[in-house]
C-alpha cells in the first residue's frame, strides 16, 4: 500500500531522478553524476535536456543549442564524444522530457 | 538557495534514480578520419618500400622485408577500407549531400583505390588513395563547423 502512495507521489510531482551513464556531455556531467530532472517542454537555450533518442528511443541528455522551424538542436558537451543533432538532426518538441535543474 | 538545495536532496532520497544516457560514439566507434588516414599513408609507404626492392640481385633478407611489406600493405589498405566505410554508412547523412554533392563518388572511388593497392603494386593508385582520403577528412571536419 505504501508503494502504490509513493508511485502515485512520485507520478504526480513534475519532477524525475536520473543517474549519468556515457562520455557525451563531459566534462559539465561525468558518469554517475545524478541530476534532478522538471519535467517540462519549455525549455531554453543552453539548457541540458533529456529527451527520447531519435536513433533507439533511449533516454539521452544534451545541451539545447539552436531552436529552428524543424525542431531542437542538441549537442553533447564533450564535442567528438557525442552523437547528437549533428548525426540525427532536430529532435521534436515531443521527444523532449525535461530540463536539469540540479546536479549532485 | 540552501532551501533549493535542501529540495533537490529530498527529491533525490525520494525518486528512484533510473539511467540517462550522455550517449556517446566510444567505444562504439568514435567518427575520426584520422585512422583512414594513418593506413593510407601507410600503405604509400609500403608501395615505396617494396618498390625501392624491385631489383635483380635480392638477398634472402630483401625477400623477406618485401613479404612483410606486402602483408602491412595487404592489412592497412582492408583498415582504410573499413574505417571510410564506417564515416561513409555511419557518419555523414542525407543533408550533408547538398553541401558535398559528389560524397557518394568521394567516397567510392577511395573504397575502389583500396583494392587496386592490395592488387598490384603502383605508386599511383597509393598517391590517389592518400588525396582520396585528405578530401574524405576535409568533407568531415567542414560538417564539424555547426
Amino acid at each position: 500500500m505504501a508503494d502504490r502512495l509513493l508511485k502515485f507521489l512520485r507520478k504526480l510531482l513534475p519532477y524525475q531522478v536520473f543517474t549519468i551513464h556515457g562520455k557525451s556531455m563531459e566534462p559539465t556531467l561525468r558518469e554517475g553524476a545524478i541530476l534532478v530532472l522538471k519535467k517540462t517542454k519549455r525549455v531554453k537555450l543552453q539548457d541540458m535536456i533529456a529527451l527520447y533518442s531519435p536513433q533507439d528511443q533511449r533516454i539521452i541528455i544534451k545541451r539545447l543549442v539552436r531552436i529552428t522551424e524543424s525542431g531542437y538542436f542538441v549537442k553533447g558537451d564533450n564535442g567528438d564524444g557525442s552523437t547528437d543533432s549533428r548525426h540525427f538532426g532536430a529532435v521534436k518538441k515531443e521527444d523532449i522530457i525535461g530540463r536539469v535543474v540540479a546536479v549532485h | 538557495m540552501q532551501m533549493v538545495n535542501l529540495f533537490h536532496r529530498f527529491i533525490i532520497s525520494f525518486f528512484p534514480s533510473e539511467a540517462i544516457y550522455a550517449h556517446c560514439d566510444v567505444p562504439c566507434g568514435i567518427y575520426d578520419p584520422k585512422a583512414a588516414q594513418t593506413a593510407a599513408a601507410t600503405v604509400l609507404k609500403m608501395t615505396q618500400l617494396i618498390l625501392e626492392l624491385d631489383k635483380p640481385d635480392k638477398t634472402i633478407n630483401d625477400h623477406n622485408k618485401i613479404v612483410r611489406c606486402i602483408l602491412t600493405k595487404e592489412e592497412h589498405a582492408q583498415k582504410c577500407k573499413e574505417e571510410i566505410l564506417i564515416l561513409w554508412t555511419d557518419y555523414f547523412k542525407i543533408e550533408h549531400l547538398a553541401k558535398f554533392p559528389t560524397l557518394h563518388e568521394t567516397f567510392w572511388k577511395a573504397a575502389k583505390l583500396c583494392s587496386s593497392t592490395k592488387q598490384e603494386v603502383s605508386l599511383q593508385h597509393a598517391q590517389d588513395l592518400v588525396k582520396a582520403v585528405d578530401g574524405i577528412a576535409e568533407m568531415f571536419v567542414a560538417t564539424k563547423k555547426v
